[in-house]
């Protein structure tokens, strides 16, 4: 099968000289022409004036300069409602940047000097500032650079006008070539229809990245040179399974390609066929397949893939990579969108889950030395509850366009609980107060992905409608072990005898109290670890989008009691060794052939 | 009038040093008086008045400035910034 030779000849000195690696991002593989847009997402014009026309640029910088600071004054006063003390004061440096003398004397000399225009010359006196900021040795200090960035742009953005649109000349079906995107020119780029995507920077949890497998479109990030090793108009492979793009290939390459091709989409035909029916074993056992997702992009396609609802939604994303806290209706008209669009089934929104590894910018509280145990999730919620209130405020009033449940992260006991309540019921006061409508009926569930609150799972079963498990943060405090630490990452098991029993426990503690569980780490829509799950008799199981087909065809053909023999088995082993040799085994047994297949195709 | 001038080295304590929001109170500190506040670190000078002039310092914690202030109000003014460096910006 050619993919499996492409994935046997990894090593780097007998890769093909046309061939370049990255971080596989979003499945799939394509072919197409390649267009490489500028280094920075914003185009920016340089061009000679001459000096008739110096007056007109320097007025136009101005001008530009004058318009930025009142629409900064205009965030200010919307963010003075909800009491983003942090974000003022950001704002209102940015407001003294953008009167400062030495900033506006500096780029009119510039202008004057090198007869150059006014985006340029900014641009090069912002430069010039970060320089100095980039040889300071301290990593604080020196990330302020994005300050400078965030003003340039926004200067420029009103000198160049909105119509000057940096995608109007992308070809349709073209490869996109670029050292980063940012969300919204990902976004922008779906009208073209594109083919692939390949970025210089970026990781498996970038916004690319995940917009990409929400499009189905085969993606590679960190792919070092890109910019400089493809040229627009290049043909390139971009194969999003293994990370390798090839430029300008050979017709024996092409040939390659092709065959790998047809296999996928045959794959994908099989898959897809059954994705209207339910979920269910053999013996009539029947659990709910949801998505896991992150953006209002990826709705279509979670549709497409058969999700019976959305079991985990993470809202994040919108308090990244933007200044501000987004505001009550932002919020609203988010959810209201999601909500309307999965309705009848129903929504699961997460309340944001910052901290750790997923800090938003101008998050305020500096760099924690143990961020994984530091503010985070409901514990950034407690300190900002401002922002929090905002979000619930904003969800229950969208509750009543669709069904929906909320989910709090990273809940460790009762206590905790029981201040969300309290904070929850605070907001639906105030919304009475001001006769607003909510659905009364909104689920309350909790995250449970802290030992501590599997260990108290009985008392808290008691108080919510349900638990969702998440297992990535469950498996890395269990067994005390940072992932993205390459060092200790191969610890990461998630058929250890301790996780397992951790599961257990949790699930057990919710089924007696009768209230609904879920699992939403990446382990549910992974095919080694789906039936070991099914086993445990959760209602429900929650992944990507893309994952589901396959969940699905697993699922349909096993029987419920072999899933539960299986996990019993597999529970009176004693090491994570023993657990995952016998679970490979006897998933060779069950599932036969088609193993191989899914275990190909699997994240 | 009296032209006062005074100057004082300090050290920059607040964790983040000066960054945008801290230089933007530095600035503004400086501004509510009359006479002429500088800054320099190491052999750069730059106008306290002035945000850009003060980021341009990239000072990080730790670091030595020299304030200078010249004017009626000189005293105050070196009271009220130097306030305000030891007080950390108001954000340790």
């Amino acid at each position: 099968m050619p993919k499996k030779s492409q994935k046997k000849a990894p090593k780097r000195d007998q890769a093909p000289s046309n061939q370049l690696d990255g971080i596989v991002a979003s499945p799939g593989i394509c072919i197409g022409k390649a267009y490489v847009l500028e280094k920075s997402g914003l185009n920016l014009p340089r061009y000679w004036v001459n000096n008739r026309e110096l007056p007109a640029e320097i007025a136009r910088f101005k001008k530009a300069l004058d318009t930025t600071r009142l629409e900064l004054d205009r965030i200010k006063d919307k963010l003075c409602k909800f009491e983003g003390k942090e974000q003022i004061h950001i704002l209102d440096a940015y407001g003294m940047i953008l009167q400062d003398e030495m900033l506006l004397q500096n780029t009119i000399q510039t202008i004057k000097n090198e007869h150059i225009n006014a985006e340029w010359a900014l641009y090069k006196n912002l430069e010039k500032i970060k320089e100095v900021f980039l040889n300071v040795d301290e990593t604080y200090l020196r990330e302020r650079t994005s300050d400078f960035n965030y003003i340039g742009e926004r200067v420029i953005k009103h000198m160049v006008g909105k119509d000057d649109d940096v995608f109007k000349n992308i070809p349709t079906h073209s490869v996109i070539v670029s050292h980063d995107l940012s969300p919204a020119e990902t976004a922008q780029l779906l009208k073209f229809k594109i083919k692939g995507i390949v970025t210089e920077i970026g990781g498996k949890t970038s916004h690319t990245a995940i917009i990409s497998r929400a499009l189905e479109i085969p993606a590679v990030v960190g792919c070092a040179g890109a910019t400089l090793r493809i040229q627009t108009g290049d043909k390139v492979i971009v194969d999003g399974t293994t990370g390798h793009i090839i430029v300008r290939p050979t017709e024996k390459q092409e040939k390659t390609f092709t065959l790998t091709k047809e296999h996928e989409d045959a794959f994908q035909r099989i898959l897809l066929k059954d994705i209207h029916l339910p979920a269910e074993t053999k013996d009539r056992y029947r659990v709910r397949l949801v998505a896991n997702m992150e953006l209002t992009e990826e709705i279509a396609s979670i549709k497409e893939h058969g999700a019976e609802g959305v079991g985990l939604y993470r809202t994040e994303f919108m308090f990244l990579n933007r200044k501000a806290a987004p505001t009550e209706e932002e919020h609203f008209e988010n959810y209201k969108q999601v909500l309307s669009s999965i309705y009848p089934n129903y929504t699961t929104i997460r309340t944001i889950d910052v901290g750790g590894d997923k800090v938003p910018t101008g998050h305020p509280y500096g760099e924690e030395t143990n961020p994984a145990l530091g503010l985070r999730a409901i514990r950034f919620s407690f300190r900002e509850k401002a922002i929090f209130k905002t979000q619930l405020r904003a969800m229950l009033r969208a509750s009543v366009f669709g069904k929906l449940k909320i989910l709090i992260p990273m809940v460790s006991d009762l206590e905790e609980l029981r201040k969300v309540k309290g904070i929850i019921e605070d907001v639906k006061h105030d919304l009475e107060r001001h006769k607003i409508d909510y659905d009364p009926n909104v689920k309350l569930g909790i995250m449970i992905e802290v030992p501590s609150s599997v260990m108290v799972a009985d008392e808290l079963a008691r108080e919510v409608d349900f638990f969702s498990i998440g297992t990535n943060d469950l498996i890395q405090y269990t067994l005390a072990i940072d992932r993205s630490n390459e060092l200790v990452a191969y610890l990461y098991r998630p058929l250890h005898p301790a996780v397992l029993r951790m599961l257990k426990q949790a699930i057990d503690a919710a089924h007696r109290e009768q209230i609904e569980v879920s699992i939403c780490g990446e382990m549910a829509g992974e095919p080694q670890f789906i039936l070991i799950l099914l086993g445990f008799g959760l209602n429900e199981l929650s992944m990507n989008a893309l994952s589901i087909p396959r969940a699905k065809k697993i699922i349909r053909s096993v029987e419920y009691s072999s899933a539960r023999a299986l996990l019993e088995k597999t529970m009176l082993l004693k090491t994570a060794t023993e657990m995952e040799h016998f679970v490979k085994k006897e998933l060779h047994h069950l599932l036969g052939n088609d193993f191989k297949e899914y275990a190909l195709y699997s994240s | 009038m009296q032209n006062i001038e005074c100057q004082k080295e300090m050290t920059i304590k607040n964790r983040l040093g000066l960054h945008a929001r801290a230089a933007a109170q530095l600035v503004k500190t400086a501004n509510r008086f009359t006479s002429e506040v500088k800054i320099s670190k190491d052999r750069v000078t730059a106008n306290g008045k002035s945000i850009m002039g003060v980021l341009t310092l990239a000072a990080a914690m730790g670091s030595t400035i020299r304030i200078q202030c010249q004017g009626p109000d000189a005293t105050e003014a070196m009271s009220a910034l130097e306030k305000l460096i030891d007080a950390k910006f108001h954000e340790d």
